[in-house]
């Protein structure tokens, strides 16, 4: 942990003026269909995979036959769990020997409905889903594991019977202050048990994957819709190779949400399988293969006990979760425990002693992995409703009691007691935005007016913090490297082309953020030109672009990534360029500004070049300028986050770089009949810091309540007892449209970060992670003088109306 | 299982092309995998996301609902149809361009060609209207309000 600038400094980091979007770069070939996702790319000889999946949740699979479906024209080979079990190395969890580990293919046993079973490779799709309805497999079912509060119950099938610790893959306790003492302290203590629901951020293009494999040098080139590259290192590890044996391509991506993160494990099979056939081979995921068996966001139940002072001053929590974890656990799952202490633990609030006791279960059902809020959503879910149960108790109004905890402003930057650094924030100036876009006096006045009329309307607030660019210190252990350094790296370069014209390459794997816009306006800011003669690369190449363990854009890492690396590499451009034209305007680097497209003595604009003049001169008569054949015009630049450290012996540190704090509201009105839930108004304000993109700021805050909104209210994976999932179709996982979108206010509150140059701050899930706690609060309080208690996280009319009636 | 080919002849952004087809064979998967014009996505194959809606004969048509055998002698709209020969975006991407309603852009496709349909049908749509309009098809990003932004945007300026 390192010394933390005064709060002085920190409002006072370098800003510029937010600037209007005039359209993105990339939004021209959006537009014309021109894009290139996965599925667009074909390859001379290139062949086509469909998936034979298991139909039971668990099974054994004693026999695989295969002759007849090779007998189909069209159909070039097939591989089952036998194939793959000797072509690769099986993946493991974090808490490995406990899970096991996966080849990505049921082997001796299938662990959940949708597992795959069998990979066919032919000349089209069609054909080789004719191939699948050919291939017969012999199954001995066996009972399904699926309530994880059973799962570790002594009659219950063990999934990994070769692992330790039988069903739970994960128990851990993090004590942090002396909470025994602070709830001896208390007036107030509350309990609850909240239940957060599966879901799924599924995105519009599912998961795709190409891999040609050449026999003459052993090596393969894969593409696929990965976001973090860190799956490039998993991939070739699977395969036995190193990352320059393995070429990864990455491609337009159609939305991401986390949801493609295990994409790798489709792209390793298809690599066995190109090997086996000796052609290219793409697959594309369907939207069945996706809801039933890509991975899911977990589900949690969270016991939590908060204890306070009559005066609302909050002294200490108490968690208990239990994560479903799905039938594997791959690469950094069981991950959802650790997000709470990376996140920082304590929310916005100044609360110094909290324990966390988590365990992680395997059941037969689809594995779970990163989704947008990945960890935070179920977290804050359970911190924000036990905010509303202790208001309730203290008869405090929910926004007075957030308000009294909050962690003042001129505290920042601030230490949790986690070990996280927030950086900047305002919580307070935040809540009073918020409750201004809602008029919250006026409301609560119409609510109590509303009420005699009959009419059940609630308002609800969350107070959140959104943790962006994760730190990720213990990865560097499966380089081989022990040091004990935090680990927030990318890379940029950035090139002065012939033309003038300025190439910046950053391996973000963008995924519709729009980094191609915000890169290009960066790097045009440094160097003075126009943002039209920026080009920005974000689609990756690993035989062409530098590239880090941990690039790409995850975890709202963006501008704590790729946007401060592609700054330094512009800066670093800068300098060299001034150098170069230093000489030939004879004057002294530091005297030279960059403005309008030419670099000139500072004060006398008429002494200077053009950049395209020093462009052509640097290509074509290097040496004219006296500095020999060999100039810096390309600059390559790696950054790491200031604040990223090693964790302590109690698992202590900065999980974030960069922490935005999100105050969230919203007004509902519940059908006393029915128990429909309408939204009347939802107001979202969030502090990311300096804005550098307000446009991309707004729409990805809209997204992700959107996104929100429909995990509380209509988005629900459901298993029944046999472990077969019953929402697997778009007409049953019910993702928000036109119309169920609210009336929507947003509001900002910039704090830059004072970490970074550009200020700004990780965004793109706030969201996600606010929306479904603010929501059911809204909806208790819409209910709770008929008594009505929201547990489940999934506000259906059901739900809805059994709170009602549950008079607790 | 695999049958005869069939030739099916169709009118495609004002070009005939014509292809020799398994009758079994998806629209959405002729126009992308046949004629190679992969703008048109597919997102469920059940006719729910709308992501691969075309224009055929005017109307809009879930591409992945229908087989191309059924298109035969029809004429198509698609995506790379939109824009004017000289390049020049059509004033609906010019104004999804400009009110950023699209982010990955793999549902733009499908949104505008709906948009399209749906001014042509009523040039003048309230916001209700196009909410109601434009039900049909999912977008994950942006949360639809820049959308709904840009087509009204792109109305009042009527230059559908």
């Amino acid at each position: 942990m390192q010394t933390a600038p005064s709060p002085a400094e920190a409002r006072s980091a370098p800003h510029d003026p937010p600037h209007a979007l005039p359209g993105r770069p990339e939004d021209t070939r959006f537009l014309t269909g021109r894009g290139q996702y996965l599925d667009d790319i074909v390859l001379p000889g290139m062949l086509h995979a469909a998936m034979l999946r298991s139909p039971h949740a668990h099974a054994l699979v004693k026999r695989i036959d295969y002759a007849r479906a090779l007998e189909i024209p069209g159909v070039y080979g097939i591989i089952t769990g036998a194939d793959v079990a000797q072509a690769i190395e099986p993946e493991k969890g974090s808490s490995y020997p406990r899970g096991g580990s996966w080849y990505f293919i049921a082997t001796d046993r299938a662990r959940f409905a949708g597992e795959i079973v069998a990979v066919v490779a032919a000349e089209n799709r069609y054909i080789a889903e004719d191939a699948l309805d050919a291939i017969e497999v012999e199954y001995e079912p066996l009972p399904p594991v699926t309530d994880p509060e059973r799962a570790t119950d002594p009659d219950q099938p063990v999934l990994h019977p070769e692992a330790p610790g039988g069903n739970e893959v994960f128990h851990r306790v993090w004590d942090i202050g002396e909470v025994d003492a602070a709830f001896a302290d208390a007036d107030v203590v509350v309990r609850e048990r909240f239940s957060v629901h599966r879901h799924s951020s599924t995105p519009i293009e599912g998961l795709g994957a190409i891999a040609e494999y050449d026999r003459a040098s052993d090596r393969v080139t894969l593409w696929s819709n990965l976001a973090n590259l860190s799956r490039f290192t998993a991939a070739a590890r699977a395969l036995r190779l190193t990352h320059g044996d393995v070429r990864m391509i990455v491609p337009d991506i159609g939305g991401h949400f986390g949801t493609k993160a295990w994409v790798h494990q489709r792209a390793v099979l298809l690599a066995v399988l190109s090997k086996k056939v000796g052609r290219p081979v793409k697959w594309a995921e369907d939207r069945l293969e996706h809801l039933r068996a890509s991975h899911h966001g977990t589900s949690r139940i969270t016991d939590i006990e908060l204890a306070a002072k009559r005066d609302g001053t909050l002294l200490g929590f108490r968690m208990r979760t239990l994560d479903d974890q799905g039938a594997y656990v791959c690469l950094n799952e069981p991950f959802g425990p650790f997000t709470i202490m990376q996140n920082g633990l304590v929310g916005c609030y100044t609360v110094q002693h909290a324990r966390v006791e988590s365990r992680c279960v395997v059941t037969n059902k689809c594995p779970v992995a990163s989704m947008r809020g990945y960890g935070r959503i179920q977290y804050f879910f359970a911190l924000e409703r036990g905010m509303d149960v202790l208001a309730r108790e203290l008869q405090m109004d929910p926004a007075a009691l957030r308000r009294k905890n909050f962690i003042p402003a001129e505290a920042y930057p601030y230490r949790t007691p986690s070990g996280s650094l927030y950086d900047s924030g305002d919580s307070t100036a935040l809540l009073q935005k918020a409750e201004e876009l809602l008029d919250y006096e006026q409301l609560r006045q119409d609510q109590a007016s509303l009420r005699e009329e009959g009419r059940l309307v609630g308002v609800g607030f969350a107070a959140a913090v959104e943790g962006g660019g994760p730190n990720l210190p213990t990865l560097a252990a499966a380089f081989g490297v022990n040091e004990r350094t935090g680990l927030a790296v990318e890379v940029a370069s950035a090139r002065l082309g012939p033309d003038g014209r300025i190439h910046v390459e950053c391996p973000t794997l963008a995924q519709g953020q729009g980094h191609e816009a915000t890169l290009a306006r960066i790097a045009a800011d440094q160097l003075g030109v126009d943002p039209a003669d920026v080009r920005v690369t974000v689609r990756f190449d690993s035989a062409t672009m530098p590239y880090t363990p941990v690039s790409g854009t995850y975890g709202s890492r963006f501008v704590t990534s790729g946007a401060p690396a592609a700054f330094g590499a512009t800066r670093k451009l800068r300098s060299q360029l001034a150098q170069i034209a230093a000489s030939a305007l004879e004057t002294a680097p530091e005297d030279l500004e960059f403005a309008n497209g030419r670099i000139s003595v500072r004060g006398v604009p008429d002494r200077g070049m053009s950049v395209r003049q020093l462009a052509a001169r640097a290509y074509a008569a290097p040496d004219s300028f006296g500095q020999g054949s060999d100039l810096p015009l390309d600059a390559t630049f790696r950054s790491n986050w200031p604040t990223a450290d090693y964790p302590d012996e109690q698992g202590r540190y900065n999980g974030m770089c960069t922490y935005s704090v999100l105050i969230h509201a919203a007004v509902v009105e519940v059908n006393p009949r029915t128990g429909q839930v309408k939204i009347l108004k939802y107001v979202g304000t969030e502090d990311c810091g300096r804005i550098l993109n307000p446009a991309i700021v707004q729409g990805q805050t809209m997204g992700g309540i959107v996104n929100g909104i429909g995990w509380a209210l209509t988005e629900d994976l459901v298993y029944d007892e046999e472990g077969q999932l019953l929402t697997g179709t778009f007409m049953d996982y019910l993702m928000p449209r036109f119309t169920d979108i609210p009336p929507l206010a947003l509001g900002h509150v910039e704090c830059p970060t004072p970490f970074s140059p550009l200020g700004a701050k990780g965004m793109g899930e706030g969201g996600v992670i606010a929306a479904p706690a603010c929501i059911a609060n809204a909806v208790e309080d819409a209910i709770a003088h008929l008594g009505g208690r929201i547990r489940d996280s999934h506000l259906t009319p059901e739900t809805v109306l059994r709170a009602m009636r549950s008079q607790v | 299982m695999m049958s005869e080919r069939c030739g099916v002849r169709l009118r495609v952004n004002g070009q005939v092309r014509e292809v020799f087809i398994e009758p079994r064979k998806l629209l959405c998967d002729v126009i992308r995998q046949d004629l190679g014009l992969t703008g048109t996505h597919v997102g469920c194959e059940h006719g729910v996301c709308g992501a691969c809606t075309i224009v055929v004969d005017g109307e809009p048509v879930k591409s992945c609902l229908m087989l191309a055998v059924q298109a035969k002698g029809s004429e198509i709209l698609t995506v790379e149809g939109l824009a004017r020969d000289d390049g020049a975006l059509h004033p609906l991407q010019q104004a999804f361009r400009e009110h950023h309603a699209l982010q990955c852009g793999y549902c733009t496709p499908g949104m505008l060609l709906s948009a399209l349909t749906l001014l042509q049908e009523n040039p003048h749509p309230s916001e209700e209207e196009i909410v109601l309009g434009m039900d049909g098809n999912v977008c994950r990003c942006t949360g639809y309000y820049n959308i709904v932004a840009a087509i009204q945007s792109a109305a009042e300026h009527g230059g559908i």
